[in-house]
C-alpha cells in the first residue's frame, strides 16, 4: 500500500493495482506546504491606499454584508446571483396552510364549546367544517409532492427534529381526532331517525364519556400543533423572509383559531335565516375572534419588525398587493363587525364581516408562501440573511 | 396487470382522467402490496462515531491557487453521471453554470475584480476564482429538515442523500444556508433532492473523490478533517508570510451558528464576492421557543373561548 492510501481498508479488486499511484491531492502524502521556509517572516506588506479595502473583512468577527456606507451597487456581491435557492412550495402548500389552519381553529373552538359551553350548533358545525376542511389537506401535499408514496415516505421515520415530520405526524392524529368527532355529530344528527335500542348503543358506545375524553387529550394537543408547526416549518429555513422569525408560529396559529370562528359562524349565518339561535355563542366566537385578530396584528407588527429589509418583498415589492390584502381583510373585518348599522342589515354585516376576515387569513398565508419564492428571488435579501445585522444569530 | 378503468370516466375527458389515475394508484397499490413500502437498503450505511475524528473526511479547497479550469466540474459529472444544464450564458465572467445546484455539485466561480488603480504602474485588478462545493457541516440543516431520513450522516461523516428514500419535498433546499442543495426538476429528472456526496461510493474503495483527484494546482485537497485543518492553517500562516495578508480561513473555524465546516476555504476578499454567506444562520437553532410561542398563543385563545363559552352555560342556567 502506498502511502496515501494506508488509512484506507479497499477491498476493490484493483486496489493493489492501483497502489503505485501516488496521489497529489491527498493531505499526508502532499505534506502541504511543500516549501520550508527557513528565513523570518517578511515584514507585512502595509496596505495600499488606493486600493479599497474597504469591503474586504476577516474571517472572523461579525463581519457585515451590508455596509450602510457602501452604496448598493458597491456592496460585495456575486454578480447579483441570488445566494439561496427559491422555495418549490407553491399554490398547493398556501391553500394546505389556510384549510389548515381554519380545520383547527374550528375544532378547537367546537371542542371548548361542548365541553364548557352547551355545544349544539357551534359544536355541530365545526365539527363539519374542521373535517371537510382537513380532507383537502392530504390531497394537497401529495400533489405538491407529486406521488402518493411520496407522502407515506415522510411515515417511516419519527424524527420529531424536523417540523414536516412531526407535522405529518400530527395530522394523522389529529385528522383522527377530526374524523371521530364529525362521525359522532352525524350520528347525534340522525338521533331522531333511531329506533330506541339504536338509541341507547349510540349513547352508550358514541357518546361515551372516556371516548370523548381520549379524542379531546389526542385532538385538542395535535389540533395546536397543526395550527403552529406551519409557521415554526417555515421559521426553521434559511429564507430570508422567514429565517429563524419568532412571530411566525404565533401569527398562523392565531390566524389558524381566527379563520376557524369565522367559519364556524358563517356556517351558523347560514344555516338559520336571520338572527342566529344561539346569540350567546355567536357573541363568544365574535370576541375570540377579536383577540385572534389583534394577536395577528401584534405578530405581523413583530414580524415586519424582526425581519426588517428583509421583508422588502411584503412593503415594497410584489407580494405589496397580498400583504396589504391581508392586513385589509383582517382591519376590515373588525370595521364590519363592529359598525353600528340598522337591525336589518345585521346578517349580511356578519357575513361580509367573516368572508373579509377569511379572505385576510387565506392572503396572510398566500403572501408569507409566495413572498419566500420572491424573497429567495432577490439577491440582496438572501445576502442579508446572513448577516448579523439582519438576522441576530440567538 | 392492471386494474380496470373505474366506468365514471368513460364520457368527460376530465373524469376519465381522473379515472385513470385512481386506476395508476390502485394498480401500484395492488401489485406491490405487501412491499408497498419504500425499498430497504441492503447497506446501511453505518452511523459514524462521533468521538473518532479520524473518520470524517472533508475537502479543503485553497482558492488561491485556483486556476478556473473547470476540470472538478466536469470530473464530477462524470463521476457522478450528472446530466448538463443546458447551454447558458450569464455574461459574468467564465461562470456559465451561476450556481452549486442538484446537477452541478462543484461549481467554479469566476470575478473579475477590475480597478481603475495602479500600484507602481501595474494594474490592480485581479481574478477571483473559487470552486465551490457543499460545505457537509456537522449540524446540517437539510439533514435536521428532511422529513423522510432520507439525508444521513455516512460512515465518513459527510452529509449524504438516500435517492430512493428522499420524497422530493424541497424542505432541504430552502433549510440550506449556503443554497447548495437543489431538486432536480426538469421532466427527465426523478424530482428529488440531489448535492455532493463527497464521492461516497470512491471512498467506499478508499479513492479519493473525481474533483480532489482532478483538480491539477492542488487547489482542491482531501483527506481526515484534522490534517485537512492543520494544513489549512499552515497554509494561511504561509501566505501571510509572503505578504498575501488579505487571504483568511473560510469554515475552518466556526462560522456564523455554524461549527467548523467539513468543507472550507482559504478565501482573499469578502465572503460574499464569492457567493458564500458571512453569517449562515443555523434555523434549527431556537426551535423548540418558536414551538412554544405558537403553541401559548393557540391555547391561550382557547382557553379564552372556553371561558366564555363556560359564562354562557352558566347564563344559560341562570335564566
Amino acid at each position: 500500500m502506498a502511502e496515501d492510501r494506508k488509512d484506507f481498508q479497499s477491498d476493490a479488486p484493483w486496489a493493489s493495482a492501483m497502489s503505485h499511484r501516488p496521489d497529489p491531492n491527498r493531505v499526508g502524502s502532499l505534506q502541504m506546504p511543500a516549501q520550508k521556509i527557513v528565513f523570518d517572516r517578511p515584514p507585512a506588506i502595509p496596505p495600499n491606499p488606493a486600493v479599497s479595502t474597504a469591503a474586504i473583512v476577516p474571517a472572523k468577527g461579525n463581519a457585515k454584508a451590508s455596509d450602510p456606507d457602501l452604496p448598493r451597487e458597491k456592496e460585495p456581491a456575486y454578480y447579483d446571483v441570488p445566494m439561496l435557492k427559491k422555495p418549490l412550495w407553491k399554490w398547493e402548500i398556501a391553500t394546505y396552510f389556510f384549510l389548515g389552519g381554519m380545520s383547527t381553529g374550528a375544532h378547537l373552538l367546537g371542542r371548548a364549546a361542548a365541553r364548557f359551553g352547551d355545544g349544539g350548533d357551534v359544536t355541530k358545525m365545526a365539527a363539519y367544517l374542521s373535517f371537510l376542511s382537513i380532507l383537502p389537506g392530504p390531497p394537497l401535499l401529495i400533489h405538491d409532492l407529486g406521488d402518493p408514496k411520496r407522502f407515506h415516505h415522510m411515515l417511516r421515520v419519527w424524527k420529531p427534529s424536523s417540523p414536516m415530520n412531526l407535522g405529518t405526524w400530527a395530522i394523522m392524529a389529529y385528522s383522527g381526532a377530526a374524523t371521530s368527532e364529525v362521525v359522532r355529530q352525524y350520528l347525534n344528527d340522525r338521533e331522531a331517525h333511531l329506533k330506541p335500542r339504536e338509541r341507547n348503543a349510540l349513547n352508550k358506545l358514541v357518546n361515551n364519556g372516556t371516548l370523548l375524553l381520549v379524542q379531546d387529550a389526542v385532538g385538542a394537543p395535535m389540533a395546536l400543533l397543526v395550527a403552529s408547526y406551519t409557521g415554526v416549518l417555515l421559521s426553521t429555513t434559511s429564507n430570508p423572509l422567514w429565517s429563524k422569525n419568532p412571530w411566525l408560529g404565533p401569527l398562523f396559529t392565531a390566524s389558524a383559531i381566527s379563520s376557524g370562528a369565522e367559519g364556524i359562524m358563517l356556517l351558523l349565518d347560514a344555516k338559520r335565516k336571520g338572527s342566529p339561535a344561539d346569540p350567546a355563542s355567536h357573541r363568544v366566537l365574535r370576541t375570540v375572534d377579536t383577540l385572534a385578530h389583534g394577536v395577528e396584528l401584534a405578530c405581523m407588527a413583530g414580524f415586519s419588525t424582526y425581519a426588517g429589509e428583509k421583508a422588502h418583498t411584503l412593503h415594497e415589492g410584489k407580494m405589496k398587493g397580498w400583504h396589504r390584502a391581508s392586513l385589509a381583510g383582517i382591519i376590515g373585518s373588525e370595521v364590519a363587525k363592529y359598525a353600528p348599522l340598522p337591525r336589518m342589515l345585521k346578517k349580511p354585516q356578519r357575513v361580509l364581516s367573516n368572508l373579509l376576515g377569511l379572505f385576510g387569513g387565506f392572503a396572510l398565508r398566500w403572501s408569507m408562501v409566495m413572498g419566500g419564492i420572491e424573497a429567495a428571488k432577490d439577491p440582496r435579501t438572501t445576502r442579508l440573511v446572513s448577516d448579523p445585522a439582519h438576522t441576530p444569530s440567538a | 396487470m392492471t386494474l380496470p378503468l373505474p366506468i365514471v370516466g368513460e364520457t368527460n375527458p376530465k373524469l376519465r382522467a381522473a379515472g385513470a389515475y385512481l386506476q395508476h394508484a390502485a394498480t401500484e397499490a395492488v401489485t406491490n402490496f405487501p412491499n408497498a413500502f419504500p425499498p430497504q437498503r441492503t447497506e446501511v450505511p453505518q452511523p459514524m462515531d462521533a468521538n473518532d475524528r479520524k473518520q470524517i473526511m472533508g475537502f479543503f479547497t485553497d482558492t488561491t491557487l485556483c486556476i478556473g479550469c473547470k476540470a472538478c466540474e466536469v470530473a464530477c459529472k462524470q463521476w457522478n453521471q450528472l446530466p448538463a444544464d443546458g447551454n447558458n450564458f450569464t455574461g459574468h465572467s467564465y461562470d456559465n453554470t451561476g450556481h452549486v445546484s442538484a446537477t452541478t455539485w462543484r461549481h467554479v466561480a469566476f470575478k473579475e475584480k477590475m480597478a481603475e488603480e495602479t500600484q507602481d504602474g501595474v494594474s490592480t485588478s485581479r481574478w477571483l476564482m473559487m470552486s465551490d462545493v457543499c460545505k457537509h457541516c456537522e449540524s446540517a440543516p437539510c439533514q435536521h429538515a428532511c422529513p423522510t431520513g432520507a439525508i444521513i450522516y455516512n460512515q465518513f461523516g459527510d452529509v449524504y442523500v438516500q435517492n430512493d428514500i428522499c420524497n422530493g419535498c424541497g424542505y432541504c433546499v430552502v433549510a440550506c444556508p449556503f443554497g447548495v442543495i437543489g431538486r432536480a426538476d426538469t421532466p427527465h429528472d426523478d424530482g428529488h433532492a440531489h448535492k455532493c456526496t463527497l464521492c461516497m461510493d470512491r471512498q467506499e474503495d478508499g479513492l479519493t473523490p473525481a474533483c480532489a483527484k482532478s483538480c491539477p494546482t492542488a487547489s482542491i485537497q482531501f483527506g481526515p478533517i484534522d490534517d485537512l485543518r492543520a494544513a489549512a492553517r499552515q497554509r494561511e500562516k504561509d501566505l501571510h508570510g509572503r505578504g498575501n495578508d488579505k487571504a483568511y480561513l473560510y469554515g475552518c473555524d466556526s462560522v456564523g451558528d455554524y461549527g467548523p465546516l467539513n468543507a472550507f476555504f482559504v478565501l482573499e476578499d469578502h465572503p460574499n464576492e464569492y457567493n458564500l454567506p458571512v453569517n449562515p444562520p443555523q434555523p434549527f437553532k431556537g426551535q423548540t421557543k418558536r414551538y412554544l410561542a405558537g403553541l401559548a398563543v393557540g391555547a391561550a385563545l382557547t382557553a379564552v373561548g372556553a371561558l366564555l363559552f363556560g359564562d354562557t352555560k352558566r347564563g344559560g342556567r341562570r335564566g
